[in-house]
């Protein structure tokens, strides 16, 4: 089912915060927070006491609680608040939660942030991830994120008729976009002569087919239409969105075994909607911030919305389509693998600011439409965006 | 071949039943579905019958691999393959690959000793 149209009719996105990314952030994740949160109240310019719900999200206890940042802030009463354990596959949900609270009359101005030292202190890439199937895996030293989401990458590759190298052009596209912004943390020129000579980590990824753990936090603001009539800057608005948690979706994150299909991800089965619910096609939406942990993440959410044809996500990102003179500027802040790795937040941070024109890389045409995806395998969630 | 028709097996009864070569699976009465032993009702059907414990012939097709180039938990052992197999009786299950990936290939399960108890890795047969 799909959500009432009502409800996007009610919310915005006004504001958007950072704290600096980093290798080591040399402060707490609540600082993180407190700064991100604290950059988007005053990046939107609404009274911080107007603030009535906060909604975070972790993976694996490496964040902190939603009250803490409100304390932190000296924020007012919280009408709505929720700590979300979903990871990645959070930013779009949470977006699509404030939404559907502001329709419901919960809250008015809801702040949705990430914060981790994910490189100081805890790292997902080598986390052991709780659950019922870790115990199988971790006894044969299947045992790392970057393995799970390779088991899903060469499939995708043997049933395309592609070769590992291939994915290459997903990174060395991205980097290209890198180069322009000061907050990613890889901004040297990446050549795919120098992908060929980068080491191969979780075959067929290599190193630079994988995100780049960072510290910080990314925040963003979502309020109703009455508040964001008070902010400065332009409000962006939902066309669409859902979450798909797909039929028979495992017992952890990193647990596909019962999964059908790893050449397929939770996008396939929530393009019908996205598209349907926003009035426009995948052809027709002018940017693409797609949720990129890993180079193969890109290609299978791509073309399971429909923006690439089935093993054409790669010869169509190799032709130039998603650089910044392209028809379908994607990633523009370098995405995850080059900005760093925020879970994903930042990838929605950076389609607001888009849309907003306040981008760090401008693509030669403004867009006034952008899709966003949150997660990479069994479940996530999407939004189509407007600068209207 | 039907172990017991009323026990849902644990992961521990999987050990241990693998230390006897022996590898179990859960499979659906209803709509033949197979699974390994983390899951107590059908992914299909969910409540409603019970699943019948059958020993797995232990043969299946390569679905997808990958080479692990170093291993937090076996660091002395990688790098190593390991393989995502569909077993002919229809489950899924992981194990380490033994010979040359290949999409499709035929494989069969193998019983190894690794850190203290028995796992079941697959070798590439075809």
């Amino acid at each position: 089912m799909a959500i009432r149209r009502e409800v996007w009719d009610d919310a915005r996105i006004v504001g958007v915060g950072y704290a600096p990314i980093t290798r080591d952030s040399g402060t707490s994740v609540l600082d993180l927070a407190l700064q991100a949160c604290g950059n988007a109240i005053d990046d939107a310019g609404i009274d911080e006491k107007r603030v009535n719900g906060v909604l975070s999200y972790s993976f694996n206890h490496d964040s902190v609680p939603v009250q803490a940042v409100a304390t932190g802030l000296g924020l007012g009463d919280q009408t709505w608040a929720l700590d979300s354990a979903l990871g990645g596959q959070a930013p779009c949900y949470l977006a699509i939660a404030a939404a559907q609270a502001i329709h419901a009359g919960a809250a008015d101005a809801i702040l949705i942030y990430r914060a981790l030292n994910g490189r100081s202190g805890a790292r997902v890439g080598q986390a052991r991830l709780p659950g019922a199937a870790a115990d199988q895996r971790y006894a044969i030293g299947f045992d790392a994120y970057a393995q799970n989401i390779a088991l899903w990458a060469r499939r995708y590759l043997t049933e395309t008729g592609q070769e590992p190298d291939d994915l290459g052009a997903v990174p060395v596209a991205q980097r290209l976009h890198a180069i322009d912004n000061p907050r990613a943390v890889m901004r040297k020129p990446l050549s795919y002569e120098q992908y060929l000579e980068t080491p191969v980590v979780a075959d067929p990824f290599r190193l630079v087919d994988c995100t780049i753990e960072v510290d910080g936090a990314c925040a963003v603001l979502v309020v109703s239409k009455e508040v964001a009539a008070e902010s400065k800057q332009p409000p962006v608005s939902f066309l669409s969105g859902g979450y798909r948690l797909g039929h028979r979706s495992g017992l952890d994150a990193g647990d596909a075994l019962l999964w059908p299909d790893l050449t397929r991800n939770y996008t396939s089965i929530l393009a019908d909607e996205l598209w349907g619910e926003a009035g426009l096609g995948p052809e027709e939406v002018d940017m693409a911030q797609i949720y990129d942990c890993f180079s193969s993440s890109v290609l299978i959410n791509m073309e399971g919305l429909g923006l690439a044809g089935r093993g054409e996500g790669i010869e169509m990102i190799r032709s130039g389509a998603t650089a910044k003179d392209g028809p379908l500027p994607t990633n523009t802040n370098g995405g995850l693998l080059a900005e760093g790795y925020l879970h994903g937040m930042n990838t929605l941070a950076e389609a607001v600011l888009q849309l907003q024109g306040r981008g760090e890389v401008k693509p030669v045409a403004q867009p006034e439409t952008c899709v966003v995806t949150s997660g990479a395998m069994m479940d996530g969630s999407a939004l189509v965006l407007a600068n209207r | 071949m039907s172990v017991t028709s009323d026990t849902v097996l644990s992961s521990g009864q999987w050990w241990n039943a693998l230390a006897e070569e022996r590898l179990l699976m859960l499979r659906c009465p209803k709509c033949g579905a197979a699974w390994m032993p983390f899951l107590p009702h059908c992914p299909d059907c969910g409540r409603g019958p019970i699943p019948e414990v059958v020993e797995s012939r232990g043969a299946g097709r390569l679905y997808s691999w990958v080479g692990v180039q170093s291993s937090i938990s076996s660091p002395d052992e990688a790098p190593f393959v390991v393989g995502s197999v569909i077993l002919d009786e229809g489950a899924p299950i992981y194990g380490r690959l033994l010979g040359e990936p290949g999409a499709e290939a035929r494989v069969e399960a193998v019983f190894v000793e690794r850190g203290g108890r028995t796992c079941v890795d697959f070798e590439v047969v075809g």
